[in-house]
C-alpha cells in the first residue's frame, strides 16, 4: 500500500465522528462578539493601525493561542481513541505495514485537519468582515494576499507543535496525561512568548508569528521581523525529533 | 464513593490533576521571582495584585483541569462497556452522577486550596510588610469553589452524554475558549458558567452582594444538577 492510501484509509476512518460540526464551532464563534463589537475597531487605544487590520488581527490573535493548540490536542485525541476501541491498533500493527508509516499517515491526517480548520478560519473571516463592512458602513476586507501569507505562516508554525503533540500522544498511553500535558502547554505560551527562550517552545509559534504580524502593521508593539537564526534550526530540530521517535515508537505498548 | 475512587487508581485522574494544580499553584510564585521588583513597587493589597496578574492563567489551568478530569470521569465507564454493566446493577444513574460530580468536586477543592496555599505563600515572602488578613484569603478561597462548581457540573453533564471521550473535550474547550473572548461583564452575566472561575474581585464585595452572587452560583448549580441527572433518563433511552 503507498502512503497516499493509508491517509485515506485513515480519513475514512473519522466518518460519524462530529468531526465537522466541532473543527468549525470555534471558528465561526469566535467572530460572532467580533462583528458585533465591530465598532471597537475604530477605537485603537493610541495604537497606530488602521480599523480593518485591527479586526483581523484581534480575531486571529484569540483562535491563535488558544485554539490552534487545543484544535492539535483535541484531533490527537481522537486520531488515538478510534484505534482504541474494538483493538484497533493490534489489527492495524498485524498488517504488512511499517508502523513508522502508519504513524507518518496519522500525522499527516492530522495536519490535513488543521489545514482544514485554517481554510474555515480564512472563509469565516471573509464572511464576518463582509458583515461587519455593511453593519459599520466602512469596508473591513483586506486582500486575499495579504491575509492568505499569514495564515500559511501560521499554519507553517504551527507544525513543530503538531510533530509534539503527535509525539506526546504517540508516548503516553495514559489519555489523562496526554491531554493534560497538552492542554497545560498551551497556558504558558504567552509568558514564554516574552522570555529569551521562546525559540524552544513550539506551542508558542503560532503566537509569535501573528504578534510579529501585529508589529508589522501596528509600529512599536512588537518586533516586525522574524528572528530567523535561533528559531528556523531549533523548529526543524524539534520537528525531526518528535516526528523521527513518533515514528520509532508507534505502538510500542501493543508491540511489546 | 469509594468505589468511585478505586475505579479512578489506574487512570492518572488524580496524579494528573494534582500536577495542573501544582503547576498553577507553581505559576504565582514563578512570576514573582522572574518579575518580583515589578509587582512589589505596585500599590494596593498584595492579594489583589497577585490575583490580577496571575489568576487567569490559573483559572484556566483549573478549568482544563475540570474538563480533563469530567472527560475521565465517564470515559472510563464507556470505554470497554461498563456503563451497561453498570445500568444493570441496583443503582441508579443518577446517584452514580452525584457520587462522580462529588469526586471532581474534592479533588477541584483540593486544588483551591493548593493555589490558595501558594498565594499565601507569595504574599509572606514577597510583600512581607504589607500583612494581608487571613480572613480575607480565606474568603476569596472559599469563594472560588462555588465559582468553579456549576462549570464542573456542567461539564459532567456533557461527558455524560458523549461516548467519545474526544467530542466532551473539544465541547468542553470550545466552551472556555468562548469564555475567554466573549466580553462577559456585568453581575449577572460574568457569573456563568466558565466564565465566573476567572472573576477574582467577588471576595471584596459587600455581603449583601456577595449573598446575591453565591444564591446565583447556587441557583446555577440547582438547575445544572437537575439538567444533569435528566441526561442521565435521556442516555438510558438513547
Amino acid at each position: 500500500m503507498n502512503f497516499l492510501k493509508l491517509v485515506g484509509v485513515e480519513i475514512r476512518k473519522l466518518r460519524r465522528s462530529f468531526l465537522l460540526p466541532l473543527l468549525a464551532a470555534p471558528v465561526i464563534l469566535m467572530w460572532i462578539p467580533s462583528v458585533l463589537n465591530a465598532q471597537n475597531s475604530f477605537d485603537t487605544g493610541g495604537i497606530r493601525i488602521s480599523p480593518e487590520h485591527n479586526f483581523f488581527i484581534q480575531g486571529f490573535m484569540g483562535m491563535v493561542w488558544l485554539m490552534i493548540p487545543a484544535t492539535l490536542v483535541i484531533c490527537t485525541v481522537l486520531l488515538h481513541q478510534t484505534e482504541v476501541s474494538g483493538r484497533g491498533m493490534v489489527k492495524m500493527l498485524s498488517l504488512p505495514l511499517s508502523p513508522a508509516k502508519l504513524s507518518l499517515a496519522k500525522c499527516t491526517v492530522l495536519i490535513l485537519l488543521f489545514a482544514l480548520q485554517m481554510g474555515m478560519l480564512v472563509a469565516a473571516y471573509y464572511l464576518s468582515a463582509l458583515i461587519a463592512s455593511q453593519l459599520q458602513d466602512y469596508s473591513f476586507l483586506l486582500p486575499l494576499g495579504e491575509v492568505l501569507p499569514i495564515t500559511a505562516e501560521i499554519f507553517l508554525s504551527s507544525l513543530p507543535m503538531a510533530a509534539l503533540y503527535w509525539l506526546l500522544a504517540v508516548l503516553v498511553q495514559t489519555p489523562v496525561f496526554s491531554i493534560g500535558a497538552g492542554l497545560a502547554s498551551i497556558v504558558p505560551s504567552v509568558l514564554m512568548i516574552n522570555t529569551r527562550f521562546w525559540f524552544l517552545y513550539p506551542p508558542s509559534y503560532p503566537f509569535y508569528v501573528i504578534m510579529v504580524e501585529y508589529g508589522r502593521r501596528a509600529e512599536g508593539i512588537y518586533d516586525t521581523q522574524f528572528a530567523l537564526f535561533p528559531w528556523l534550526p531549533a523548529a526543524a530540530a524539534i520537528t525531526a525529533l518528535s516526528l523521527g521517535l513518533a515514528c520509532l515508537k508507534f505502538g510500542y505498548t501493543e508491540r511489546r | 464513593m469509594i468505589l468511585e475512587w478505586k475505579k479512578l487508581a489506574r487512570t492518572g485522574f488524580v496524579p494528573g490533576l494534582l500536577c495542573a494544580a501544582l503547576l498553577a499553584a507553581a505559576f504565582p510564585a514563578v512570576n514573582m521571582a522572574v518579575r518580583s521588583d515589578v509587582y512589589t513597587a505596585l500599590d494596593g493589597s498584595p492579594l489583589a495584585i497577585l490575583l490580577d496578574a496571575n489568576w487567569q492563567l490559573m483559572a484556566m489551568l483549573n478549568l482544563f483541569a475540570s474538563v480533563l478530569g469530567a472527560c475521565i470521569l465517564y470515559h472510563i465507564e464507556y470505554a470497554g462497556g461498563a456503563m451497561q454493566k453498570m445500568d444493570t446493577l441496583p443503582l441508579r444513574p443518577g446517584t452514580l452522577f452525584l457520587r462522580k460530580f462529588a469526586v471532581l468536586a474534592i479533588v477541584g477543592a483540593a486544588s483551591i486550596l493548593l493555589e490558595t496555599a501558594s498565594l499565601w505563600g507569595c504574599c509572606l515572602y514577597w510583600f512581607g510588610g504589607r500583612p494581608v488578613p487571613a480572613a480575607l484569603l480565606l474568603r476569596t478561597a472559599g469563594m472560588f469553589l462555588p465559582q468553579l462548581l456549576p462549570t464542573q457540573l456542567l461539564l459532567l453533564a456533557l461527558s455524560s452524554l458523549c461516548r467519545n471521550l474526544w467530542v466532551s473535550l473539544g465541547i468542553g474547550v470550545i466552551l472556555i475558549f468562548m469564555a475567554t473572548i466573549l466580553p462577559l461583564r456585568g453581575p449577572v452575566l460574568s457569573l456563568l458558567p466558565f466564565a465566573a472561575p476567572f472573576e477574582t474581585g467577588l471576595a471584596s464585595l459587600s455581603s449583601g452582594e456577595l449573598l446575591r452572587s453565591l444564591c446565583l452560583l447556587g441557583a446555577q448549580l440547582i438547575v445544572f444538577a437537575a439538567a444533569g441527572l435528566a441526561c442521565q433518563k435521556i442516555r438510558r433511552c438513547m
